[in-house]
């Protein structure tokens, strides 16, 4: 057993590879000296050097351009993009240059890159830098996009991204990176499109992307004392998504609840909600119910901004009324 | 000393040749759009074809370039088949692309094409990019950005370029200036001297008559070596012209600019007879020898969409393939 | 030899345009970059140019007509005598071709005035709105409840309206199925019938497998009672396992009327399993040189007269198997 920051876990992934593969770099806004604002990559300049941890101006559609023109001629850049919020100005090279070459090409240009970023909000940074962005970036078809929920994911995961041969954009809870977990000293990798299956249930199915896992294990022990039984699965990655977990949960528990701390229109639990309303349908004993970051800017006010996410309480009281049968949205 | 002649000769006569190839392919491509057997759209290169041979003449096929929605010029300058190029405009499985890139994407990367680019400026990051790998990993291969006046109005241009100056990257920005950003002229759009912009960075930066192709190769392989040794980046500037419109249906252009204009550009700018006049004044060529030239690769080129025009299509089990690579 | 003319693609979305006038005229020498016609577009008017110098031989297309992208528009020949004895046709199968109007489906009219008859509404257009949905879906009240539920009600031929019929309130669910007691649908009947002859059968053909013969047997029952009424039998062994043994005709699922489950317990204690289900059941079991075969079904699927029938042929068949012969 060997606690440590999810924090820390993202700095050994990306030291490991580095020390594997020589033509893995590091490269954005203050990655060197300063280890980023959360200090997630303090110490790697001391090991690798300022010629593979490379700090930046402040140009995010640049330093994302370079990596790309990198990455197709031979080298495994890892981005870091400060705040989630920033992906909106890396869109054209992440996008259209980015996600496209493989496939424009004919299978004969491939970009292997990975665009470490964050997402959550509660952290009181109001509307630009606290959104959750992996919805957006999940539509793109030739991007994978991966979700940890805890410190052991968060290594296992981005090691797994930084071998992968297709660009992979990871968000990492910026509210977790000093959670700890246990997290093996030997080296280990989790595959792409495996979800985990936290707790077995059979009355009620409650999905959690990254931090939400927690929120669904928190719903879970409030549950546990009404005696109802809940299984809680976190997809890990939403591209490739792990749906045969997804449908065989549904179609044992025929009732579902998606919580994704992205806005819930077009959302990720959106998506999870109709593959599940699609593929599982006659297994359902009432509607998928969709728990989505409410649709509005995210807003400073701490009094505010708590009204927006998903919480324990209200998966819990969803659970508990799907489960008696009764209504959460009316006839 | 006359092997070097010799040699010189060679190289002369190449880029006639490769002038004339674009030429002959871009006549080509224009017909087949205008006969509706192409679908989509295209950009032709046609009258700018000084530029990109005077630049890859000076390149190794290890160089690399990025080209832009106009981009068949650089294709068949660094080294492209008709073939291939032929059957990615028509959508066809021996495309460069398998057909699923088309003419806005031609790739060709065992000649050191990235790609063309269909984001006006969208290459620019890319390019810069692969001069950065190029110094991490201490290779000697430089990587020329091919983009237009209208691309200098993009932000992109300038972090890169940033980039790229503070950290000495083997890159050469190449601005082909053909005087219209799309269909509006370029001084409506550019503000200053293009050329400060380079130099507001601390970047060398020249101004070179595009429809000169000794001149351009002459700067293009002076900078290169430079490069090659760690004095980049560079910027060029390259007057020329594009004798059709924005796009293969922009015919109706009298608006942005004259017919008159065209014309003069065309007797008297014309990129492959400056070269021609200049190489039988030399006594390089005769006019026979040049006219044999030319009918010959007009020749292939006709081969070349015959063939296209027959080849078979993508099979349908290719639409989702090439979405991921798979990773071994 | 001649060069074709064809409509030019002049725009991104341009699929027609028309031809406004002509520059030349039959028989005109011509030059690489002449104006040659005029166009016009939904968008704008331009003059096209020549791409072959020689002789206008043909033109094919009036001033005023609109005509699609790649049609055949003249020919342009080399010399100035074929201009009356081309032989080109305006066929090109290399040109794309235009598209038909998308033609709208023609509304089920039968449908739709029976939706109008059912509902008696006024409202025609929202009335041809629906008439693509099926007729259950707007016919009666429709009684709400959770896809498993409808589902699981299916299989046990449960009607969901007794539910609601029962005061229980809507939409159902899984749960709700077991809230009131089933309907007395379901029965079964018995018969006792010597086995000795079919085991005589058995042992002589020692490759026959004795559920095969079960089926077949009760097969030919089935048809010699209801004639031309399909029957699929499944055989499900005591594992639980089920696999389609055989049925009365070559049919394809949809033909299906009805599906019947072999149970055989002959080699167990168990003498006879009734389902509460409205599917057909059948089950074998022996003791000592006698069968005891228990038919439960439901009276919505089969008359308890029909059944009487049915079961009594197949006691006779397995009694005299010689029956089956015949």
């Amino acid at each position: 057993m060997r606690l440590i920051t999810l924090s820390q876990a993202v700095n050994e992934a990306i030291a490991e590879e580095m020390r594997l593969d020589s033509s893995v770099f590091l490269i954005g806004e203050d990655v060197a000296e300063a280890g980023t604002p959360f200090k997630i990559t303090s110490g790697l300049v001391e090991e690798f050097g300022t010629e593979r941890v490379i700090d930046t101006p402040i140009s995010e559609p640049g330093f994302m351009g370079l990596a790309v023109g990198a990455a197709m001629t031979g080298s495994r850049p890892i981005v870091d993009i400060m705040f989630g919020d920033f992906l909106f100005l890396i869109m054209d090279q992440l996008c259209n240059q980015a996600a496209k070459a493989h496939y424009m090409s004919g299978g004969k240009l491939n970009v292997p890159l990975v665009v470490r970023t964050n997402l959550g909000a509660t952290r009181r940074s109001a509307a630009q830098h606290s959104q959750s962005l992996h919805a957006l970036v999940s539509h793109i078809p030739g991007l994978k996009v991966a979700m940890p929920s805890s410190a052991y994911e968060a290594k296992g995961l981005l090691k797994t991204a930084i071998r992968d041969d297709n660009p992979v954009v990871i968000f990492e809870d910026k509210l977790m990176y000093q959670d700890k977990a246990d997290v093996p000293e030997d080296e280990y990798l989790i595959p792409f499109g495996e979800a985990a299956v936290l707790q077995e249930g059979n009355q009620v199915t409650l999905i959690g992307t990254s931090s939400m896992r927690q929120v669904c294990e928190e719903a879970a022990l409030i549950l546990s004392d009404e005696k109802i039984s809940v299984e809680i699965i976190d997809p890990r990655t939403l591209v490739p998504l792990d749906e045969k977990t997804i449908l065989n949960s549904a179609k044992k528990t025929g009732r579902v609840i998606v919580v994704d701390e992205g806005h819930q229109n077009f959302g990720v639990t959106a998506e999870i909600a109709s593959r599940i309303s699609e593929k599982a349908f006659y297994y359902l004993d009432a509607p998928v119910i969709r728990m989505g970051a409410m649709d509005v800017p995210v807003p400073f006010s701490p009094v505010l901004e708590d009204l927006t996410v998903p919480t324990a309480e209200k998966v819990a009281s969803n659970a508990r009324k799907i489960v008696a049968g009764e209504l959460v949205h009316e006839l | 000393m006359a092997k070097k002649i010799n040699t010189n000769s060679e190289s002369y006569l190449k880029m006639y040749s490769q002038m004339v190839k674009i030429r002959s392919f871009e006549d080509q491509a224009n017909q087949l759009y205008l006969d509706a057997k192409m679908p989509g759209l295209t950009h032709m290169y046609s009258g700018e074809e000084a530029v990109a041979v005077g630049i890859c003449e000076a390149l190794t096929v290890k160089d690399k370039i990025t080209s832009t929605h106009r981009g068949h010029g650089h294709c068949v300058a660094k080294g492209a088949e008709l073939k291939q190029m032929f059957c990615e405009l028509l959508g066809k499985e021996e495309g460069y692309c398998r057909g699923k890139g088309g003419s806005m994407h031609i790739a060709d990367q065992s000649n050191g094409n990235l790609g063309a680019n269909a984001i006006v400026g969208g290459s620019m990051g890319i390019a810069t990019g692969s001069a950065l790998r190029a110094k991490l990993n201490g290779d000697s291969d430089v990587t020329v950005c091919f983009f237009g006046d209208g691309a200098t109005a993009q932000g992109l241009l300038y972090e890169v370029m940033n980039m790229a100056a503070l950290w000495n990257l083997p890159v050469i920005y190449a601005c082909e200036n053909n005087g219209y950003s799309e269909y509006t002229a370029t001084d409506e759009i550019a503000a200053g001297d293009i050329l400060d912009r380079a130099r507001a960075f601390g970047i060398e930066a020249h101004k070179v008559d595009g429809q000169d192709v000794l001149a351009v190769n002459k700067l293009a392989t002076d900078l290169v070596a430079r490069a090659r040794k760690g004095e980049g980046p560079f910027f060029i500037e390259l007057i020329t012209y594009r004798y059709h419109g924005h796009h293969v249906g922009d015919i109706n252009r009298t608006y942005y600019r004259s017919k008159e204009e065209e014309e003069d550009w065309k007797k008297n700018k014309d990129p492959i007879k400056i070269l021609g006049d200049w190489l039988v004044s030399e006594k390089i060529a005769s006019d026979d020898e040049l006219q044999i030239i030319r009918d010959d690769i007009a020749a292939e080129a006709h081969v070349a969409v015959q063939y296209a025009l027959e080849a078979s299509y993508p099979n349908s089990n290719e639409v989702d393939m090439h979405v991921y690579m798979e990773t071994t | 030899m001649s060069y074709e003319v064809k409509m030019p693609q002049l725009g991104m979305n341009q699929d027609t345009a028309v031809v406004v006038a002509w520059f030349k005229k039959e028989g005109d020498k011509i030059e690489k970059g002449d104006p040659l016609f005029e166009v016009e577009t939904d968008k704008a008017t331009m003059e096209v140019e020549a791409q072959k110098e020689g002789y206008l031989s043909k033109i094919k297309v009036d001033e005023g007509s609109e005509v699609p992208v790649g049609q055949l528009l003249a020919l342009i020949s080399d010399t100035n005598e074929d201009s009356h004895n081309d032989q080109t046709d305006l066929a090109d199968p290399d040109s794309f071709e235009t598209i038909e109007p998308y033609a709208e489906p023609i509304n089920d009219n039968s449908i739709e005035n029976e939706v109008q008859n059912i509902e008696g509404s006024s409202n025609r257009n929202e009335l041809s709105t629906r008439s693509t949905r099926n007729k259950a879906a707007i016919t009666g009240v429709k009684v709400l409840a959770s896809p498993k539920a409808k589902l699981a009600a299916k299989e046990m031929g449960f009607d969901l309206a007794e539910l609601r019929n029962a005061g229980i309130a809507e939409p159902f669910h899984f749960a709700d199925l077991a809230r009131v007691p089933q309907s007395s649908s379901f029965s079964s009947i018995y018969l006792q019938v010597s086995a000795e002859a079919f085991d005589a059968l058995i042992l002589k053909s020692e490759t026959v497998k004795r559920s095969l013969l079960f089926s077949k047997f009760t097969s030919s029952a089935w048809s010699f009672v209801f004639e031309e009424s399909v029957l699929e039998v499944i055989f499900k062994d005591t594992n639980g396992e089920s696999y389609v043994e055989t049925t009365t005709k070559e049919v394809s699922s949809n033909d299906v009327a009805n599906t019947i489950t072999l149970i055989d317990l002959c080699d167990t204690r168990i003498s006879a399993y009734e389902t509460g289900s409205n599917n057909l059941t059948l089950s074998f079991s022996q003791l000592r040189n006698e069968f005891t075969i228990c038919l439960s079904f439901s009276e919505k699927i089969l008359q308890f007269s029909d059944a009487v029938k049915f079961l009594n042929e197949l006691g006779a068949r397995l009694e005299d198997p010689v029956l089956q012969l015949i």
